[in-house]
């Protein structure tokens, strides 16, 4: 069961009337166009959360080959971009 | 990107590889290791060059088209991982980490990578070759197993 609670909001003038026209030329109210308001922006922010790195776990197959050391990384460009040239 | 605990521990790009490559034999354990830090509602954190690296390693060394490269960075970019990047003082703490190592060539981009992570205020790192990360006392460095 859900509760219904009384607060108070405060809202620019012009968008205050805005909602009330709103709320009448589509048979609703401003209290309804609020809560319903709140509900979408509150459940894209839940639905915007990143996923977990672990999703790309084993996404791509690249044999058992292990990955260079840092050093082989670097070496092997660095000596091919400014090495000694012959 | 999403900051739910102050608590934040870096994967380097060895462990992104092993990630993602499902054939690798430390698969499991990079996931394990991914999901444990999860429930402990760790913040994962990668930095900008690793994202760079990996681009190199899936195409160089593992004959990866660039465009899906790419396109894995970009799908790593909209999970819950943060993602950052050196700031104007890590050149100096790059220095710092150089004159404590000297003697010890060839692992300037460790060290680099290390103090993007210091200076972001990244205490621990998950690798899987700690070689280049001796001597740094600012930074925690564990590996899988």
């Amino acid at each position: 069961m859900t509760y219904l609670m009384r607060t108070t909001i405060t809202l620019p003038e012009s968008l205050l009337e805005q909602a009330k026209y709103y709320a009448v030329a589509n048979k609703t109210t401003v209290s309804r166009l609020i809560k319903e308001g709140l509900a979408i922006k509150i459940k894209a922010k839940i639905n915007n959360k990143p996923k977990s790195i672990l999703t790309l776990a084993g996404s791509i197959n690249l044999g058992g080959k292990e990955p260079p050391t840092r050093n082989e990384l670097y070496d092997s460009y660095l000596k091919q971009k400014i090495g000694p040239r012959h | 990107m999403t900051h739910t605990s102050s608590k934040k521990l870096a994967l380097d790009t060895n462990i992104l590889v092993y990630l993602l490559n499902n054939e690798s034999s430390f698969h499991d354990q990079a996931r394990l290791a991914i999901l444990k830090t999860e429930k402990q509602k760790i913040q994962l954190v990668v930095c900008q060059q690793n994202l760079v690296e990996l681009i190199r390693v899936l195409t160089d060394y593992y004959q990866y088209k660039l465009a899906q490269a790419v396109g894995q960075i970009n799908k790593l970019l909209e999970t819950n991982i943060q993602v950052v990047t050196p700031l104007i003082s890590t050149i100096n703490t790059y220095l710092e980490l150089c004159q404590k190592a000297k003697g010890k060539a060839k692992r300037h981009f460790d060290l680099y990578l290390a103090a993007t992570l210091i200076d972001n205020k990244i205490e621990t790192l998950i690798t899987n070759d700690k070689s280049g990360f001796k001597g740094i006392n600012k930074l925690k460095v564990a590996c899988l197993n």
